[in-house]
């Protein structure tokens, strides 16, 4: 699965083929459902939420450690 | 009583400060010489069985003519919890209250067909046990006026750990190689990389692929946690470095008629420890209105034990032998429903409130189902972000 997630990446990121988007053909990537730097507060909390409860971390901005809730 | 009725008034906070906070309100751009920015209000709330959290949380961002840009913020985090230490015979709960604050730098460099972002923080977060200090570098390559961005980030973290709470004795176990007269002091360090790829793949999509790797050193486990071992309660061992690696995937895209982004995220983690991770979730954010959204957002997490988690252990194990009762040690799977409502302030424009037309409100519940032992759990937030 991961495997495959990634060379469907690839493979996008190779057919656009360095695909280049002029600043006026960008409404579309700055509506709020585009702009995930929107939820980077919202994001931090989840992220320290998760890396208190789970063994995983990582992907979101957070990097373990910090507090004592190991 | 006292930590209940701290945790009432953080709760209040957060939600006063989440819902109603009330921002400066000035605009001005580059061209005029004047600084820029916003402010953020956000109230946090976790809720599962043994634990409560209230975090309220607020920041700002300003821009100086010249283009550097400046944050701070800061987070008081209420933890109230029952006692692990006290084994499974006592129910005794706690309360901590933890600081956090960050400041942070950035500048761009144009670099004529390209730019470069390049971010310093600094983070200091405090517990009357526990005190963390972290900082790095984030950098990001701009190419293809922005099509394409290449991003590397660097963070190193200096953790000191006491046992001050909790009915922790505050002295070394003979366990971990102390005496009785030593003081219980253990540190940690850790070093975090990150690389990234963005593409744009049109118009209207975009992906995201992210490596992340940690590598962790010293004390890493928890300083009041103990372990029955052959009927026997000990102190947590855990190995003393951990190496983390994060694989990150995104899929982001916009359908124009029906007026809705879709999100893709997959995730593959792998430790040192044996721990292995995959975490699917997608988000989808639907425009009801010309200022209205909700999001829905599903998250799958599902893991395997580290190398020396068991449920029990029943035979009498070595003094340096790796025992843990940690549940996020176990195999485990949960998922995540949330739902959010966004509110932007466009509606206000040309009125009184005039000032708040590029402001945003948001309002969150998720609720998580989880199969461990620390239960299902609630995650709430209420966010307000105002530019000015």
């Amino acid at each position: 699965m991961v495997r495959l997630m990634l060379r469907l990446m690839l493979l996008a990121v190779w057919l656009s083929g360095c695909v280049h988007v002029a600043p006026y053909e960008r409404e579309d990537l700055s509506r709020p459902g585009m702009d995930i730097e929107r939820e980077s507060s919202e994001t931090s909390f989840e992220a320290h939420v998760y890396d208190s409860r789970e063994g995983a971390t990582g992907g979101a901005g957070s990097t373990g450690g910090g507090c004592g809730c190991n | 009583m006292r930590a209940a009725t701290t945790r009432r008034g953080l709760l209040w906070v957060a939600l006063v400060l989440g819902a109603v906070g009330a921002p400066a309100a000035t605009h001005a751009d580059r061209a005029s010489g004047d600084w820029t920015g916003s402010v953020f209000l956000r109230g946090n709330y976790y809720w599962e069985r043994s634990t409560r959290v209230v975090a309220p949380n607020a920041g700002v961002t300003l821009e100086a003519p010249n283009g550097v840009r400046l944050r701070a913020d800061y987070l008081v985090d209420s933890i109230t919890s029952a006692s692990q230490a006290a084994g499974v015979v006592e129910d005794i709960r706690f309360t901590e209250i933890r600081h956090q604050g960050q400041l942070g730098a950035s500048y761009e460099f144009d670099l004529g067909r390209a730019h470069l972002d390049v971010d310093f923080s600094f983070r200091v977060s405090r517990e009357p046990d526990y005190l963390s200090l972290g900082g790095g570098i984030n950098t990001a390559l701009a190419l293809a006026d922005r099509s394409t961005v290449l991003r590397f980030a660097a963070f190193v973290l200096h953790d000191e750990i006491r046992q001050k709470l909790r009915s922790g004795t505050g002295a070394r176990p003979m366990t971990m190689g102390g005496t009785s007269a030593d003081a219980f002091r253990e540190n940690f360090d850790a070093l975090v990389l990150n690389v990234g790829w963005e593409q744009l793949l049109g118009p209207s999509a975009y992906a995201q692929i992210t490596y992340q790797y940690g590598y962790l050193n010293g004390f890493l486990a928890n300083a009041y946690r103990r372990v029955a071992v052959a009927d026997v309660l000990r102190p947590e061992h855990h190995p003393g470095t951990r190496h983390r690696h994060t694989l990150t995937g995104r899929l982001v895209g916009y359908v124009r008629p029906t007026r809705t982004a879709l999100h893709a995220i997959y995730s593959a983690y792998l430790d040192s420890w044996d721990i292995a991770a995959l975490t699917p979730e997608v988000r989808v954010y639907q425009q009801l209105a010309e200022f209205f959204y909700v999001r829905v957002r599903w998250r799958h997490y599902r893991q395997r034990r580290s190398f020396f988690y068991r449920d029990t252990y029943d035979h009498d194990l070595p003094d340096e032998a790796y025992v843990t009762a940690d549940p996020k040690m176990s195999t485990f799977h949960s998922n995540t429903l949330g739902f959010q409502l966004l509110l932007t302030g466009g509606f206000l424009g040309e009125t009184r409130l005039d000032a708040f037309r590029r402001a945003s409100l948001d309002l969150t519940v998720e609720y998580r189902w989880n199969t461990n032992r620390f239960g299902n759990g609630v995650i709430a937030q209420a966010g307000l972000v105002a530019p000015f």
